[in-house]
């Protein structure tokens, strides 16, 4: 039997029309399809915020790589004897000023390490702010100090007071600095960062003044001042209180938590650098007493697998509703610490 | 009362109760029916319409039966350029058909004459057959008849039929003792004249004259000399009578002889069936889509065995395609050949996995920040959630190519299915490829037809063979289907590529066949 004209036509034209659609499809079919699967257990998929910082959070592996390198001699004790470090940083102990930990003083030589913290960039490479309890500090340096025998850490003699000469890097020193000391969790953490550390006022008789080097090689100036404390030891003073201040709050996305971000304020034309803490509520980074009217920058720094973030954002002045979002960009390590460098 | 007791007492009173049937009520009973009255309505308008009568619109009839109206466009309604080609192409095959039965007609009394006397000389001497009464008559237009339709032969042979089964000649010879009467039915010379031989049996020759036509059927015998006079007076042929009455012998194969000599000079204008059965001037167009499935070849020319297999499992074939036309010229009712234009794509799927993979999403979200004054903001942050996983990637892999079909086809069937066999080679044009191919480092790496050095641009000649199967929808259009094989005789890839691949596709054609002689 066979089919109508009209029948026919259609059956031509759905022919014609399914060779079309077939080119057609052909031409616009999808070359890529993708399964993506994450991976379980791997840090960047681990969006997840905790109240406290753990001791293997990745955050304490920043300070591995940023911490500026530690300069390390050895000094006999039986006789006053002074160290010079590079950069014209010197070190000068009386005799038989340190004592093991239980209290014996201790003689012969002994191993001193020492971390100048001079620049910005380098207080930020070791995770240190410059507040005291959340006042903020302008501080012309800061100075880590470890004395050590067969491994075991000494301390100071009752009394004993060390010197420490520290070059400034405006090579205009300021009078009226005062000394302040790191108090740190006791005891403090083998390793990472000491989320509790803040700067306190010395109250040991400590005093701060200018030094000048003349004579052979390039004149320099700076700070000279006397301690009784080892460890981490500051130079400088308060910020003003009377001005303007606010609360600075900054959001990073979801993937940067408390457990691999940090996140400073670094004051402009100021050696001001606030630590913003990890809010836990609000999934955010936040710090007070953050000058109105002022120029800062929010550097926040990442690491998660092995790899580095940084962010970076410029503000005039933060306002009276202080929430900025910074968006942190993967870059090396080699970049980052340039980066910081040039604060 | 109730019903039923009424019925009780009319039944009592009535059971048994007769009358007298008055005069006349039969008369009344027999009245006839009566008619009713016509109506007047109804008288008026037959009066008035009965014999009217009115033109139909064709959209009537549209309504009515459009059926039958699609049924006609198939020849009326044809374009005018068709409608002269279907009458010519109409008037070749009459013509064809009617030279065939002609041709057909005018052998047919050779086997005649060959026949009949054979039978005669099976039956031996013509003696036997005295009673038998044979009437021979010839119709003959015209007097030349006899001139070109018989020639005679001088045969003093006298032998007996009945000893020599083998000659006609013999046969008629045998019976020049049997007395012959004539008689002409009509003298006029265009009609027809008939030989009356009573009682006398020699042969019947039944023949076709040629050119009239008309049936001539002579019956041999002796003829007096009275008679012979008598046909000369006539205008007959002198010659044929005096053969018959002198050598009284009739020469079939001569006759034969004669009639084919006449027959070829109708075969020199006329095409014979067999001749037009040959030359088949039809050219017809297929157009075709079909879905393919590659069958890989893979050996290695210089890739390591882990390459291989990682090669091996990475790629999966998928469903690929061809489309295309062919030319047909129908060599003749059976014979095809076909040529035309193709694009093939052969498809692959190569899956592999990508480590490390970050896929990015846009987030938002939603903050409530506690600000310095101890008032709550709700902060909505649109920003980018990075996760960082494995990808199972799955790459189509395209093999492209565009190629020329030469085929020789052999079908059979009827008008309405056929089924054929297509075989032929496919010379390619040109070839390219598209997608990712593991590199030396078993790393997958994306190449194309510019950047592609392991796959050739030609990859030749590839053998074609298929089954057709054609169904017809209408007078010029079919509807068919071929399943095929294609095997590439020569390798896709280059010699410089570490491993050799070659393709052979298995497919299942599928398309219109339209006639392009517009019939």
């Amino acid at each position: 039997m066979y089919l109508t004209r009209r029948n026919i036509n259609m059956i031509r034209m759905r022919f014609f029309i399914m060779i079309i659609i077939l080119a057609s499809f052909s031409a616009c079919n999808k070359d890529l399809s993708d399964d993506f699967r994450q991976y379980p257990n791997n840090a960047m998929n681990d969006t997840s915020w905790s109240a406290n910082i753990s001791s293997n959070a990745a955050l304490n592996g920043i300070l591995d790589s940023t911490l500026p390198s530690m300069m390390i001699d050895s000094i006999n004790l039986n006789t006053a004897d002074t160290i010079r470090f590079a950069n014209n940083v010197e070190l000068s102990f009386p005799a038989n000023a340190v004592n093991n930990p239980t209290g014996y003083t201790i003689s012969g030589k002994i191993k001193v390490e020492m971390l100048p913290l001079l620049k910005k960039g380098d207080i930020i490479r070791a995770l240190q702010s410059t507040t005291s309890n959340g006042a903020l500090l302008e501080i012309f340096g800061q100075v880590f100090i470890k004395l050590s025998n067969n491994g075991r850490e000494l301390i100071l003699a009752p009394s004993k007071s060390i010197k420490i000469r520290i070059p400034d890097t405006q090579d205009n020193p300021l009078p009226a600095m005062i000394v302040f000391k790191g108090r740190e969790s006791t005891p403090p953490p083998p390793w990472g960062k000491d989320t509790s550390a803040t700067w306190l006022r010395s109250n040991d008789g400590s005093t701060i003044g200018t030094w000048y080097k003349t004579g052979s090689g390039p004149n320099m100036k700076g700070y000279e001042f006397t301690t009784q404390n080892l460890r981490w030891v500051s130079g400088g003073k308060f910020a003003d209180s009377t001005v303007p201040k606010n609360k600075l709050t900054v959001i990073l996305p979801p993937n940067f938590t408390i457990k691999n971000t940090v996140a400073f304020a670094v004051i402009e034309n100021s050696k001001t650098i606030v630590e913003l803490k990890a809010n836990y509520a609000s999934r955010s980074f936040e710090a007070n007493n953050i000058p109105l009217q002022k120029k800062l920058t929010i550097i926040t720094l990442t690491k998660i697998g092995r790899d580095f973030y940084y962010g970076n954002r410029s503000i005039n002045d933060i306002g009276n509703i202080a929430i900025y979002n910074v968006s942190p960009e993967k870059r090396s390590l080699k970049s980052i610490l340039s980066e910081l460098d040039k604060l | 009362m109730t019903n039923e007791a009424f019925d009780d007492i009319t039944k009592q009173k009535l059971q048994d109760y007769s009358a007298a049937i008055p005069d006349g009520l039969w008369d009344k009973i027999r009245m006839p029916a009566i008619i009713p009255p016509a109506d007047q309505f109804d008288q008026f308008v037959q009066d008035k319409l009965f014999n009217y009568t009115g033109l139909v619109s064709l959209e009537l009839w549209n309504r009515i039966k459009p059926e039958e109206d699609e049924d006609k466009k198939y020849f009326f309604f044809l374009p005018r350029a068709g409608m002269v080609a279907a009458s010519i192409l109409l008037l070749i095959v009459a013509g064809t058909v009617s030279a065939y039965l002609y041709y057909q007609k005018f052998n047919y009394p050779n086997n005649t004459i060959e026949n009949s006397i054979q039978i005669n000389n099976n039956k031996g001497n013509y003696q036997s057959k005295k009673n038998n009464t044979t009437k021979a008559k010839e119709e003959v237009q015209t007097n030349q008849i006899n001139e070109l339709a018989i020639t005679p032969i001088e045969n003093e042979s006298t032998a007996n039929s009945s000893q020599d089964n083998t000659s006609s000649v013999n046969d008629m010879s045998n019976s020049s003792t049997q007395k012959t009467n004539i008689t002409i039915e009509s003298m006029n010379n265009s009609s027809s004249l008939s030989f009356g031989i009573p009682k006398k049996q020699s042969q019947n020759i039944q023949f076709n004259n040629n050119h009239s036509s008309s049936e001539t059927l002579i019956n041999n015998s002796n003829l007096t000399e009275e008679e012979f006079n008598y046909i000369a007076t006539q205008k007959f042929d002198v010659s044929l009578i005096s053969f018959q009455n002198k050598s009284k012998k009739y020469i079939s194969t001569e006759k034969q002889i004669a009639y084919t000599n006449h027959a070829s000079s109708i075969k020199n204008v006329v095409i014979c069936p067999t001749d037009q059965k040959m030359r088949n001037s039809d050219w017809d167009l297929e157009v075709y889509a079909s879905p393919d499935y590659a069958f890989k070849t893979v050996s290695s020319n210089t890739a390591s065995q882990q390459y291989m297999n990682t090669k091996d499992s990475s790629e999966k074939a998928r469903l690929g395609y061809t489309v295309g036309f062919r030319i047909i010229k129908p060599i003749n009712d059976h014979l095809l050949f076909k040529t035309g234009l193709q694009f093939s794509q052969i498809n692959e799927n190569f899956v592999y996995r990508s480590e490390n993979e970050i896929k990015t999403t846009t987030v938002v979200t939603i903050r409530n920040i506690i600000l310095a004054n101890g008032n709550t903001v709700t902060i909505s942050d649109t920003s980018v959630l990075q996760q960082i996983g494995f990808k199972n990637n799955s790459v189509k892999n395209s093999f492209r190519s565009i190629d020329i079909p030469v085929l020789i086809g052999y079908q059979f069937g009827n008008d309405d299915l056929r089924i054929g066999i297509n075989a032929g080679v496919i010379f390619n044009l040109s070839s390219s490829f598209k997608g990712v191919l593991l590199d030396s480092s078993l790393s997958p790496k994306p190449f194309s037809k510019e950047t592609n050095s392991v796959y050739k641009n030609n990859i030749g000649i590839g053998i074609y063979t298929g089954i057709n199967i054609a169904k017809r929808l209408t007078y010029n259009t079919s509807i068919f289907a071929e399943p095929y094989f294609r095997y590439n005789l020569s390798n896709s890839t280059t010699p410089l590529s570490t491993f050799n691949q070659r393709f052979s596709i298995g497919g299942l054609s599928v398309g219109l066949r339209l006639n392009l002689n517009n019939r």
